[in-house]
């Protein structure tokens, strides 16, 4: 059986008087393929956050197994400065930073690591590349690469496919599953775009404040949950792949 | 020798300037990557209030300006991180403010006067002895403090909440680089002047960015280029009797516009 990584236990976080998140109850195991769905203002982004460890719960308790548990990647470059000079590689060698420990310079074998997680994501031929000079799908991947380099056991994407195009996006959720087979990561990708992460993850959750549904996508296809959240009139095309 | 060496004073202010050529650009490749360049402009003028309190109790003004910069640093790093104020707010409301207490103290006793000027605008002839003194050794902190640092405060920069997320300790981290800028503002003042501080922090790393194809090829160019900078400023201000302060920022200006044709 497989292990729980994380462990939301009847957590609330509020602002305020307001329960943003209310009472959610979950666990994401080893081998979890988990898209987390909800309309603007569900939650979500809370939710994310509590997961990744920026915000702590205001009632009830998140257990994780171990420390350095998560590989995050933030909304498409939301902070990074696009016009400094970086290359791909000093990108992921900042997922080294904390493994290697204050005080101590990054060695050779943070080097081999960053560059096995860029060759992961197909870029090691790019490593001294500057980061401007990749399009949106590439430096996505150098960011997944970062998040991999720090050797994570769970991997949470926000929004990861945000502005990039179909043909990329399809690569995109190819390398996800490579990465699920070879580095046997659990995901959790956070997505507003609900047709194309049913089709691709094995569960799913849906915030409304509270956690309206947890459990297989096709149910969540089948059952009127996508009407009931996102208004009458959304049709949800079941693919057999 | 060059006549320009048998001056006591003038290696006095070669050697300060050396330590502040290379300090500055080396903080201020951080504070541009965080889009935060303009907190060194804030501290200065914060520092001037420093000064002030230095010139009217009679203390070593720099020991004053220090530790009021410093004051300044942490509560505006306390502001940003509590997002009470948006940072950009905090850094404007700190630089008129410093200013105003600086020129309020200094009217109260009465004090505008050249010592004041050598403050604002720098000046090489008053530079003593002590000054440089304690410039080489909290120049020496400072220096081996982001040396120490350099890939957590590098990773902190470029993407604070992934940085956080992987467990790096931003609140401790973000407060010693506030505490290493205000160092530097407050040793810098001498030989670039307040009023210039800002411009040897920023603009050799602008210039070093149009050229540089890695962060680490960034810092690197970026001191050299403070060190040509405080150098050509330092002869240039011997030579054609002009202040240091503005020679040396009109050689990095000049530094910059080689930089941005040499892009192109």
């Amino acid at each position: 059986m497989s292990k729980a990584l994380v462990t939301f236990d009847h957590v609330v976080f509020s602002y305020g008087s307001e329960n943003v998140v209310d009472d959610v109850l979950f666990s994401i195991k080893e081998d979890d393929f988990i898209g987390l769905i909800g309309q603007n203002g569900s939650g979500k982004t809370t939710l994310l956050k509590l997961m990744i460890g920026l915000l702590e719960p205001s009632s009830g308790r998140i257990s994780r197994l171990t420390k350095h548990l998560v590989g995050y990647v933030p909304q498409k470059s939301s902070q990074t400065e696009q016009q400094f000079p970086i290359t791909c590689e000093e990108i992921v060698l900042q997922g080294r930073v904390v493994q290697r420990g204050l005080f101590r310079m990054l060695t050779s074998h943070d080097r081999k690591k960053a560059q096995e997680a860029l060759d992961a994501v197909g870029l090691l031929d790019r490593k001294d590349a500057l980061l401007r000079e990749l399009s949106g799908g590439q430096q996505q991947r150098v960011f997944i690469a970062r998040a991999l380099a720090s050797e994570p056991k769970l991997l949470i994407l926000d929004e990861p496919t945000v502005g990039v195009d179909e043909a990329s996006q399809e690569e995109f959720y190819m390398l996800l599953a490579l990465l699920r087979r070879e580095k046997k990561l659990a995901i959790v990708i956070v997505s507003h775009d609900v047709e194309v992460v049913v089709r691709e993850v094995n569960s799913l959750l849906c915030m409304n404040r509270k956690l309206v549904y947890h459990g297989n996508p096709e149910q969540f296809v089948e059952g009127n949950y996508a009407q009931q959240m996102y208004g009458k009139g959304r049709k949800f095309i079941h693919h057999n792949h | 020798m060059l006549e320009i060496f048998e001056y006591s004073f003038m290696i006095r202010a070669f050697t300060a300037g050396t330590i502040i050529a290379v300090l500055a650009p080396l903080i201020g490749t951080f504070l541009v990557a965080r889009r935060y360049s303009l907190i060194a402009d804030s501290l200065a003028h914060v520092s001037l209030a420093g000064v002030a309190i230095g010139l009217i109790t009679g203390m070593y003004p720099i020991y004053t300006a220090l530790i009021t910069t410093i004051i300044a640093a942490l509560f505006i790093e306390q502001l940003r991180s509590s997002k009470r104020l948006s940072g950009e707010s905090a850094l404007a409301i700190f630089l008129s403010g410093g200013l105003a207490v600086a020129i309020t103290l200094i009217g109260l006793a009465n004090g505008f006067n050249v010592n004041l000027f050598s403050y604002l605008f720098g000046s090489i002839t008053t530079v003593q002895a002590i000054d440089v003194w304690v410039i080489a050794s909290l120049g020496l902190v400072v220096g081996g403090t982001i040396i120490a640092l350099y890939k957590e405060l590098f990773f902190l920069s470029f993407d604070e909440e992934v940085a956080i997320v992987q467990g790096v300790r931003a609140r401790v981290l973000n407060s010693i680089l506030m505490i290493m800028t205000a160092m530097t503002v407050a040793l810098s003042m001498r030989i670039v002047g307040a009023l210039l501080v800002g411009a040897l922090m920023v603009i050799p790393v602008v210039a070093s960015m149009q050229i540089a194809r890695s962060f680490k090829a960034t810092v690197l160019y970026a001191v050299c280029i403070g060190f040509v900078s405080v150098w050509a400023g330092l002869f240039a201000a011997y030579y054609l009797n002009i202040p240091a302060g503005g020679a040396i920022v009109l050689s990095s200006l000049g530094i910059l516009g080689i930089s941005m044709i040499l892009r192109r």
